[in-house]
């Protein structure tokens, strides 16, 4: 039985083997980087996987559902060819009979035939090849010329491409020809040949040639700038720009006018317009979205505001984003520095890849949502026509949208659209697509709270009331006033308002609370069950206190005795007989931890003394601390700081500089505020006579009602910044693609000659190869948005 | 390959997990050591003065013999084509069993090695000729058994204490010291920094010990810094110390401040993860025994302290290695134990090592301005195979290279570097012996030729060799190899 069983599957494998429908080809990629569109019979991606020295094939069938890899002859593994030790770019020959691999372990050049699926021999039979220059003068890219390779008579050139070598300061131009004899039939070949080198000088890095075939740019390892090489016929400039830093990843808009140039050091991209004139320079982006300043200086000494050291420095080493503002410690607000202003477009991540999307006419633009939700930005209650327009749109032409892939942080190999033009071909500032259309939209709400009730009518505590106008801030997309009705408001750093909890696809929001108590209760502070010990009248203990918690205690804030006084003699002759328990609301004046039998304890001392035998046990109390003279301001208990009536909140200010929001109080405040302490020659105006038992101000004495401690506010932001998820590949309208991989390779647009049926030609496909994690993902950027429901046939994604 | 057998990721497993230092902890009789040979090398250090030596470190994993030892190579000697250890060997200094990583101090006057077997640090000073010696070879006073068996005195050798500033931990807590580096000295005065394998509780300590050459012991002043528990984070390592070369003098671009980075693998929420801890020691203060009021200044302390998540920027959970050029202007890190079905690679980083400005908030609320790096992610390149360490090398006549060495794949992968870029050269796969391990450069002249030259040298742990490659040349096809290996048939049952 066995026997006949073991015979039976051996026959099913034979038969299996013979059977070429049969699809079992695993993925089995090996560090795929360099990309290729090649093969006259049918076109096929080719794959260089730098750690195998082998191309794999994939069939790229008009849709997505039936891509496969080409298999090898044992069926079940893809086919590898041969190709050097490690072959990292690919470039495909005009007709796209050939794939031209950069080997870049030898630094030479390799011919694979792509129809015949194996490296290319010339007519005696040899391998066609050709050695750069020597070995270890790092090739870092190649690329194909977009123009076309230039015949002469005797020779048919088959393909031209472009080398950046590091090591020797060249962009090296090498043609791939055959030989022809008079009756143009091929006598040699085919065979590489060098055909110039532009000595542009540094380590010349990445490159881009422009679409109609004039400019090849090559960002400088060595230099922050980038280079631009006429290489049309007659043509031999080269030219340099600043860029601001070293460059990395470089990409040409279809209609050639923009030129995009990654900065890996300062994580953003630098847009550069005329890049095909002589007018070429960097255009100012405005950026939408930067990290939050992390060093200020003051405007006046370049000083930084925030070091308090007695030999204060400058910042050292600011964002980019941070070197163009300075603050007016005066008035605190944000100013130009003097310096140019930041004018590239942070990704938070190192920019690796950049390409832009090509397509044949007859495409529709891509749309570019702003989609901002329904804010109610005037903080009335309602959605307005005018705030509900705000959901608009804006019509991209599908040629001028540019892919941006980046590396690192909270990014892993995501991928970024940046609207470049508009459709009509109007200007378009160039910005991350999903950050709201322009200026990002922001709705500010505020809710209050009193004795644990929501409060309906607003009108008494607007913003306004509370909080000044914003600060001044230079016109800048990046800083934003979110201004309530009443006059109040805030500047938010866009983009850098929390998450809400992450979600698996679409849009994200970005919503940050802000809650704010007059005089609240120190977390972990609230010992009303119980736990003080006073040891003398004027100093207790809390043996159950946390370290972190203690440590919040500062002097000047409020101990707030809970527990019932007692009617002891020694009490009543201390106090009299009116024991109402706000008389024992006391100040703090010091906070320590003390070294007891070798224990470190806690130790509160306040004023003015209190009879211990006013409460039982010697003494013993449940309590309260609260801040004193200060509001207490948490965002979603993730932080908690104490603001004082003269204090500016957020980056720049004096509490919350990683904030991002910021706002100074109103001088109301602060002059209509009646302290606790004794005015000249008044007697001291106690608890009992600023606050009732629930916390509401007494009127009397000129006390300002907004300062009471039953009011609890909450400013609330809502970001139209959407922001993308970690990991994630994102579709231009915001929509999520589905994971990525790490360490992006390669990107490449694939625009399939023809139309279909209807006589629209087929949408351009995207392929990108993560070399990290063994992926090649494709993908159609006009459907993009549907492949986030998990629709097949617009996306793929194979790894290993 | 890229897999190896089963045994050997195991066998990893025990070099670099915390379970293999408990398990190993009993030491055997086992025989005396050999005269001239390697046995499990791992820690490596090259000759200041001419580059012509390299200190190893033969850990004696297997414990077949009842020490460790610390061989002086002639690297001249190899790459004249001296071709057996013997011929190679200098000298052999006895030391314990289980050495972590060896350093030397920026003079080169004196190499350290962690012990993690005995939990100690043993102090070498490096004669004028290159040989080496830790104090009278045949002493025993305040030695214990297994330590009177080594070349090395008490004065050399130094057990952690829960003593002083210290006297908040209890000694178990010193356990499995591995990363072993010299601060940069300031004014003369020489300060070891210590990190540990194995981390109690997650508490996640890395120890300064000062030197003192003439002082009855030569280590002391022991201070732990814990960069776990307080933290909210729970530190299962702290292995990589790598401090940054510092400037002589603050420069608007640069501060002279001293910054360490602590290599971990560390968890919170369950998510384990690779994480760098950025410590401006000169910046850092510590408790003094009297301080009962030191709650706020730890607090200030933490506040100070930059904690990078490096498996949120390129995955992996493990540190293997960190390095920086010598200006600090960036540094470079082994990431391994990387899921790939997660999206992760192996890899190797490029990272910002500039120091930025920060704005931090302190104890008493109030805001201080801190420098210091961050360590962003410039590049990356995927190194599949588990890279065990990295090494910069500057050359003389080529660009810089970064040599990672991946034990499971018993690769080398040869790196450019450039201003932000990563550029992968070669890959050698073959000849580099079984379990590669510490990279290290060394440049100097070989007997018979004019000119200094650029080396590579590698420990192969598993088949007990070492490698050298000149690198000299642009071209790796005219790189020359040379190798020596012991043949300690017994050893090799771990290949």
């Amino acid at each position: 039985m066995m026997r006949r069983l073991l015979f039976a599957a051996i026959a099913v494998t034979l038969g299996a083997s013979c059977n070429n429908n049969i699809q079992l080809t695993t993925t089995s990629l090996a560090t795929p980087v360099g990309l290729a569109v090649a093969g006259t019979i049918a076109p096929h991606l080719f794959i260089a996987n730098a750690d195998e020295d082998s191309l794999q094939i994939v069939d790229l069938p008009t849709d997505f559902t039936s891509t496969r890899f080409v298999r090898a002859p044992n069926l079940y593994f893809p086919l590898r060819i041969p190709a050097g030790s490690r072959p990292t770019r690919l470039a495909a020959s005009e007709d796209r009979r050939y794939v031209i691999v950069l080997d870049s372990a030898t630094n030479t050049l390799l011919l694979v035939d792509a129809d015949a699926y194996a490296k290319a021999l010339d007519l005696a039979g040899n391998e066609v090849t050709i050695a750069l220059t020597q070995r270890g003068a790092t090739p870092t890219d190649m690329i194909a010329a977009t123009e076309p390779c230039p015949d002469d008579g005797a020779e048919d050139c088959l393909a031209r491409v472009y080398v950046s070598l590091a090591a020797t300061g060249v962009v090296l131009v090498v043609d791939l020809k055959t030989t022809l004899d008079a009756a143009g039939n091929v006598v040699a070949g085919p065979f590489f040949v060098p055909a110039r080198a532009y000595d542009v000088g540094g380590e010349p890095q990445r490159l881009a040639a422009s679409w109609d075939g004039r400019f090849v740019y090559a960002t400088d390892n060595t230099a922050p700038q980038v280079v631009r090489i006429g290489v049309a016929s007659g043509a031999s400039s080269i030219e340099r720009r600043d860029i601001g830093g070293i460059g990395g990843p470089v990409a040409v808009s279809r209609d050639n006018d923009v030129l995009l140039i990654g900065r890996p050091l300062s994580r953003d991209v630098v847009v550069m317009q005329g890049a095909n004139d002589g007018s070429w320079a960097v255009f100012d982006a405005n950026p939408s979205y930067t990290p939050l300043p992390r060093c200020l200086e003051d405007c006046a000494t370049g000083l930084s505001v925030n070091d308090s050291s007695d030999n204060p420095q400058a910042c050292v080493e600011p964002l980019a984003s941070d070197e163009d503002i300075c603050i007016d410690t005066s008035t605190g607000s944000i100013r130009p520095s003097g310096q140019a202003p930041y004018a590239a477009i942070y990704v938070d991540g190192a920019p690796t890849l950049i390409t832009t999307l090509g397509s044949a006419g007859g495409h529709e633009p891509l749309t570019y949502s702003c989609n901002d939700g329904d804010f109610d930005i005037d903080n009335d209650g309602e959605i307005s026509e005018e705030e509900d327009q705000r959901n608009s749109s804006i019509s991209v032409s599908f040629g001028e949208y540019a892919l941006v892939v980046t590396e690192g942080d909270r990014s892993v190999g995501n991928i970024y659209w940046m609207p470049l033009k508009a459709a009509m071909g109007a200007p378009l500032t160039p910005q991350l697509a999903s950050a709201g259309c322009g200026r990002p939209a922001l709705d500010i709400d505020v809710q209050l709270v009193i004795n644990g009730g929501d409060v309906e009518d607003f009108t008494p505590y607007q913003i306004g009331n509370y909080m000044a106008d914003c600060v001044e801030t230079p016109d800048r997309a990046r800083f934003t006033c979110a201004r309530d009705a009443s006059g109040g408001g805030l500047v938010v750093v866009s983009g850098n308002i929390p998450l809400l909890a992450a979600q698996g696809s679409g849009p994200l929001q970005r919503e940050g609370r802000w809650d704010f108590t007059w005089e609240g209760v120190l977390p972990g502070l609230d010992r009303s069950n119980g736990g003080g010990e006073l040891i003398t009248g004027s100093l207790f203990s809390d043996v159950g206190l946390r370290t972190d918690d203690f440590q919040r205690v500062k002097a000047g804030d409020i101990l707030e005795i809970l527990s019932t006084p007692t009617s002891a003699p020694d009490c009543v002759a201390a106090i009299g007989e009116d024991s109402r328990i706000c008389r024992f609301e006391r100040r703090i004046t010091a906070a320590v931890v003390a070294s007891e039998d070798g224990e470190d304890r806690a130790r509160i001392s306040f004023d003015p003394p209190i009879e211990p035998s006013c409460f039982l046990t010697g003494g013993r109390i449940a309590y309260r601390i609260r801040a004193g003279d200060q509001f207490l301001v948490n965002r979603q208990g993730a932080a908690a700081w104490r603001l004082g009536l003269d204090d500016r909140f957020g980056p720049g200010g004096d509490v919350a500089t990683t904030e991002p929001i910021i706002f100074e109080l109103k001088d109301d405040l602060l002059t209509n505020y009646v302290s606790p302490a004794p005015a000249e020659g008044q007697p001291p105006i106690g608890a009992c006579d600023r606050y009732d038992e629930t916390g509401k101000v007494l009127p009397g004495n000129g006390q300002n009602s907004l300062l009471s401690r039953d009011i609890k506010f909450a400013v609330i932001v809502r970001d139209g910044f959407r922001p993308y998820l970690t990991g994630r590949s994102y579709a231009s309208s915001g929509s999520t693609l589905g994971s990525a991989g790490s360490l992006p390779g390669d990107i490449l647009v694939y625009q399939e000659p023809g139309t279909d049926d209807d006589g629209t030609p087929f949408n351009p496909k995207v392929y990108l190869t993560y070399s990290g994690n063994d992926t090649l993902v494709g993908f159609d950027p006009s459907n993009a948005d549907d492949a986030s429901r998990g629709v097949p046939g617009t996306q793929i994604i194979l790894r290993n | 390959m890229r897999f190896s057998s089963a045994r050997r990721q195991l066998f990893f497993a025990c070099v670099l997990t915390l379970v293999g230092a408990n398990a190993c902890r009993r030491e055997l009789v086992g025989r005396p050591a050999p005269e001239s040979d390697l046995y499990f090398p791992l820690g490596m250090v090259i000759s200041q003065a001419d580059q012509r030596l390299a200190y190893v470190m033969s850990t004696n994993w297997s414990q077949r013999f009842n020490t460790g030892w610390l061989s002086v190579v002639d690297l001249d000697a190899i790459v004249s084509g001296a071709a057996t250890p013997a011929d190679v060997i200098r000298q052999t200094l006895l030391v314990p069993s289980l050495s972590g990583e060896l350093s030397a101090s920026d003079d080169g006057a004196l190499l350290a090695a962690a012990f993690r077997n005995n939990n100690q640090v043993i102090v070498f000073e490096v004669n004028a000729d290159g040989s080496v010696q830790c104090g009278d070879p045949d002493a025993e006073s305040g030695l214990d058994a297994g330590d009177r068996r080594t070349d090395c005195d008490a004065r050399h050798v130094y057990r952690f204490v829960a003593d002083g500033v210290d006297d908040v931990f209890i000694v178990d807590q010193f356990s499995d010291p591995y990363g072993v580096r010299f601060l940069p000295s300031r004014d003369g005065a020489q300060t070891l920094t210590i990190g540990y394998l194995t981390s109690f509780l997650g508490i996640g300590l890395v120890t300064f010990l000062d030197v003192d050459l003439g002082g009855e012991e030569i280590l002391g002043n022991q201070r732990s810094i814990e960069l776990g528990g307080a933290s909210g984070l729970t530190v299962q390592t702290t292995g990589i110390v790598a401090p940054r070369p510092a400037p002589q003098a603050a420069t608007p671009e640069d501060t002279d401040a001293r910054f360490i980075a602590i290599g971990s693998r560390s968890s919170a929420a369950g998510v384990s993860s690779a994480t760098i801890f950025g410590i401006n020691i000169d910046d850092y203060e510590f408790k003094a025994t009297e301080d009962t009021d030191f709650a706020s200044v730890d607090f200030d302390n933490r506040a100070k302290i930059a904690r990078i998540d490096i498996r949120a920027q390129a995955g992996g959970f493990t540190l293997a290695d960190l390095v920086f050029t010598d200006d600090g202007s960036r540094a470079f890190a082994a990431v391994s134990f990387s899921q790939p079905t997660s999206g992760s690679s192996d890899s190797v980083l490029m990272l910002n090592a500039r120091p930025r400005s920060r704005s931090i908030v302190l104890a008493d609320d109030s805001i201080a301005v801190v420098q210091r790096p961050e360590y962003e992610v410039i590049d990356a390149l995927a190194v599949p195979g588990t890279p065990q360490s990295v090494s910069y090398v500057p050359r003389l006549n080529a660009p810089p290279l970064l040599v990672t060495a991946t034990f499971n794949d018993n690769a080398l992968h040869f790196v450019r570097v450039g201003e932000t870029s990563l550029d992968a050269i070669t890959r050698i796969d073959r000849a580099v012996g079984s379990g590669p391990v510490v990279v290290r450069h060394a440049r100097f002249t070989p007997s018979g030729q004019s000119a200094d030259r650029d080396f590579v040298v590698i420990t192969s742990f598993l088949s007990h060799g070492l490698t050298v490659f000149d690198v000299t040349e642009p071209d790796p096809s005219a790189w020359q190899q040379w190798r020596v290996e012991s043949t300690l048939a017994d050893g090799r049952r771990f290949r």
